[in-house]
């Protein structure tokens, strides 16, 4: 029968197929059947379909009764089951109704096939490619078309339905060597089946740079290339890291380089010793990584410093403190230089230390700077403390902030003294803005330093003179900090300079007067010499005896003149020799008073008024007697020439000035052209008006009077106003000196 | 017989004035001197002369060395006042001084052969005024 045909020839279909009547029992079925889906079970022939498999899903049952009751087919590549057990199941079927030969829908003809397996690795790729982000491309070489997968499109930025070629493939690497390198492998695969493996930069639909994974390869028949597939990975991200990592380790390399930093590792379990290059040169060694150990380190200490050393790596090693140590290298060719070495310990899981990684530096320079600093300021201090000339260190208020022994000597002050005090409170009041003006300009910049010869007062009140040279000390930003003064005492030089221009002044007038002297003679001894020669000479030839007695009368009369003129230049000489008298503190007042009185009679006469102003207290240093012969002469010269057109008026004032006082004798007398005899007025001789009284004498002494306390005198004078001769005496009351 | 007129004497030299006097005394023919004490005196008594027309003075012995005005500054007023007609007198310079400065102050007036030092004697007038 051709049921039972059927039947057999189902059973030992390679599938498992099974036959279902319209009531969904089985009719035939295949081995594979029973052993794919009904295992253990001996006959299904007869039984319900969903009574032997009860955990078919609804869903197909669902198709199965409707292609019973429609009688249409439905045919599943796959679909996945979840089972209320959790489990997986993936199947495959297609379903079929027949029919009998009247037409009539008579069952089903089912094939089943469990992929759970197939799709379950399948999707496990799936995800893989996803998550690695691995594509996979391969060429069909009969059409030159290249398929590639989703990821593979993602990661080119392409759309879904892109279609690449090889050409259009290979232009996506980065042009340059990227792409003449995957020429190259992809040549070589064609050629000979060389597989690759690589990683090179692609640019993608979008623009974006990216770093992937390119791997070939290729299945050979009979010597040709029939088929190249491969996998295609985005690697970005990682290889990013890896070269940032390169980057960052080429960095510091390079900084350790140029900084001469060797690094240095010391791993305590194995005993080794691991340098880089720069380790081998900053001990002046070969580089020899090889050959070093713990000890080589040891060796290329200095001896004095081994112990500190070694105590220092125990230190590490026990974990007190992080290694942190300064100690001298002895290179090979005897060179010293000083080290630096830091490190840090690593640990094992048990805490013990088993590895300690450090750096090492050459602080030599920094040593010798530091020393260099030392010997400047040692050497600055002790030029301070023992230097000749006055130093000190001030602050920008003035104060001193620290003085050497030498500047305390020459003030007068002790250390403690001056420290308390400013350079304000010892300089000149003269001289203290220009000082504050020099200072000035340092502090805004405007110079480093300046020099200014200035007076100083001693703590005892006398001038100390000084030449100060003061240098603003400044930080790195040009900010004064303090300055530094020195002052040379120049009181010595100054003294002899001042005893000296005396000295010098002394001789000139002493030549002058001198000069004077012999015109003296020569005019006036000679003419009292000339008339006696001439009286003697007419004396010797007259007989007659009336006029022998006359000429012998004029005999007498030039033999006075003579005299007087001698006892004149007597007068004068001591005034020289008076000079030497010592100066006293005279009461003006009283001195102009007592003249006043010895010329009583005088001023009754001539009807002149007297006006004396002049302070009752006003003391100056002069030698009392010429100082009376002074003003007698000046008063008694004012009354004798008054003019006799008006009443005699004698002014007396007095005036401070600098260093002078000023006392001014003023007439309203006849005056004196002082265009024709401004050179002869103090001269000897000189007289002026047609008065019988006028000698010229009185001026000349009163000028050699005045001088010799070193004082002066002037003149003004009108023809028909008056005159006003004015005295200077010295004064020093203002300073001590 | 001289050929000067008119003789003055300038100095202030009483004594001096004297022994001139007496000198020119020794000599004949010689009229008697105008004598001033000083310059400003001698120059007033020339412009009074001036003044009314009368003879001025031909020869003048003039004192370096006087008060109120001297020898040199004499000069130079009366070379002021003198009528640019009337021809300038013969001066000779007197001085006691035997310095050397006065003979340097004669060159610069063209003087310095007409200077004579004190005392000036009978021989030295006859030597001058007479040819």
């Amino acid at each position: 029968m051709q049921t039972l045909s059927i039947t057999s020839l189902i059973k030992d279909s390679p599938s498992a197929v099974a036959i279902l009547n319209t009531e969904l029992r089985f009719v035939a079925y295949s081995r594979v059947w029973l052993d794919d889906f009904c295992k253990g079970q001996s006959s299904l022939t007869g039984k319900n379909y969903l009574d032997v498999l009860p955990r078919t899903p609804e869903a197909l049952r669902s198709i199965l009764k409707e292609c019973l009751a429609n009688g249409t087919k439905n045919i599943c590549e796959g679909r996945k089951f979840i089972y209320p057990d959790g489990t997986l199941q993936w199947l495959k079927w297609k379903i079929n109704a027949w029919t009998d030969d009247s037409g009539e829908i008579g069952g089903l003809i089912i094939l089943l096939e469990d992929v759970t397996d197939t799709k379950r690795r399948e999707e496990i790729l799936a995800k893989a490619e996803r998550v690695g982000r691995i594509g996979g491309w391969e060429i069909d070489l009969s059409t030159n078309q290249l398929f590639w997968t989703d990821i593979t499109r993602e990661i080119h930025e392409v759309p879904d339905d892109f279609q690449p070629y090889i050409e259009t493939a290979i232009n996506f690497y980065k042009e340059g060597i990227h792409r003449e390198e995957i020429t190259r492998l992809i040549s070589n695969a064609f050629a000979d089946g060389t597989p690759w493996d690589t990683e090179l930069i692609l640019v993608t639909a979008k623009g974006n740079e990216i770093w992937v994974r390119a791997k070939g390869e290729v299945e050979m028949a009979n010597g040709k290339c029939v088929r190249i597939f491969g996998t295609f990975q985005d690697i970005n991200n990682k290889k990013k890291v890896e070269l940032g990592f390169k980057k960052v380790s080429e960095r510091l390399a390079l900084a350790t380089q140029g900084a001469g930093v060797g690094i240095w590792e010391y791993d305590l379990v194995s005993k080794t010793m691991v340098w880089d290059n720069i380790m081998f040169r900053l001990f002046g060694l070969e580089y020899n990584p090889n050959d070093l150990s713990y000890e080589t380190w040891q060796n290329s200490i200095h001896p004095d410093d081994r112990k500190d050393g070694d105590i220092e790596i125990a230190k590490a090693i026990s974990g007190t403190k992080n290694l942190d140590a300064q100690y001298r290298a002895v290179w090979p060719n005897g060179d010293i230089r000083h080290m630096r070495a830091i490190g840090v310990t690593q640990k094992d899981s048990n805490g013990k230390v088993v590895k300690i990684v450090g750096a090492n530096y050459d602080i030599t320079e920094l040593k010798n700077t530091q020393m260099r600093l030392k010997e400047s300021e040692d050497s600055f201090y002790g030029a301070f403390e023992h230097s000749n000339t006055g130093m000190a260190i001030v602050a920008l208020d003035g104060s001193f902030e620290k003085v050497n022994q030498s500047l305390c000597d020459c003030l007068g002050y002790t250390m403690d003294e001056l420290t308390e005090m400013s350079f304000q409170e010892i300089t000149h009041p003269d001289d203290f803005k220009n000082d504050v003006h020099l200072l000035k300009q340092v502090v805004n910049g405007l110079k480093p330093s300046y020099k200014l010869e200035k007076r100083y007062i001693h703590k005892n009140g006398h001038i100390v003179y000084g030449i100060l040279t003061a240098t603003a000390v400044t930080d790195m930003n040009g900010k004064v900090l303090h300055y530094v003064s020195q002052v040379t005492d120049i009181s010595p030089q100054i003294r002899t300079e001042k005893k000296l221009t005396r000295l010098v002044n002394i001789t000139s007038e002493q030549n002058e007067r001198l000069l004077n002297f012999a015109h003296i003679v020569s005019h006036n001894l000679r003419s009292h010499s000339s008339n006696l020669s001439m009286l003697t000479n007419f004396l010797i030839k007259e007989k007659s005896d009336e006029e022998r007695k006359n000429l012998l009368t004029m005999l007498r009369g030039a033999s006075d003149g003579l005299n007087e003129t001698i006892m004149h230049l007597n007068e004068v000489v001591q005034v020289k020799i008076g000079a030497h008298e010592k100066k006293k503190d005279v009461n003006l007042y009283d001195t102009l008073k007592n003249v006043e009185n010895n010329l009583s009679q005088l001023i009754q006469e001539k009807n002149a008024t007297f006006e004396l102003k002049i302070p009752r207290n006003l003391t100056i240093k002069a030698i009392p007697a010429y100082l009376d012969s002074i003003v007698l002469n000046l008063i008694s010269n004012g009354l004798k020439y008054s003019s006799p057109k008006r009443k005699p008026l004698i002014q007396i004032s007095a005036e401070l000035a600098h260093d002078a006082i000023i006392i001014s004798f003023k007439d309203n007398g006849m005056g004196i052209d002082l265009t024709r005899h401004q050179k002869k007025i103090f001269g000897m001789y000189k007289t002026f008006h047609r008065n019988k009284d006028a000698k010229g004498i009185g001026l000349f002494i009163t000028k050699n009077q005045i001088e010799a306390m070193n004082g002066k005198i002037e003149v003004e004078s009108t023809v028909g106003v008056g005159s006003t001769f004015k005295l200077y005496f010295e004064n020093h009351e203002h300073y001590k000196n | 017989m001289s050929n000067y007129k008119k003789i003055c004497i300038i100095d202030d030299d009483a004594i001096a004035v004297f022994g001139l006097k007496r000198g020119l005394q020794s000599m004949k023919s010689i009229p008697e001197p105008l004598i001033y004490e000083n310059g400003l005196q001698a120059i007033e008594g020339f412009k009074k002369m001036i003044e009314e027309g009368t003879e001025l003075p031909s020869f003048i012995l003039l004192d370096i060395n006087m008060p109120v005005m001297g020898g040199w500054d004499f000069i130079s007023q009366m070379n002021a006042i003198w009528p640019k007609d009337k021809e300038k007198p013969t001066i000779y310079m007197m001085t006691s001084s035997i310095s050397d400065q006065d003979v340097e102050k004669a060159r610069t007036f063209n003087l310095e052969k007409n200077y004579l030092i004190k005392p000036v004697f009978a021989e030295t007038l006859v030597r001058i005024l007479l040819p």
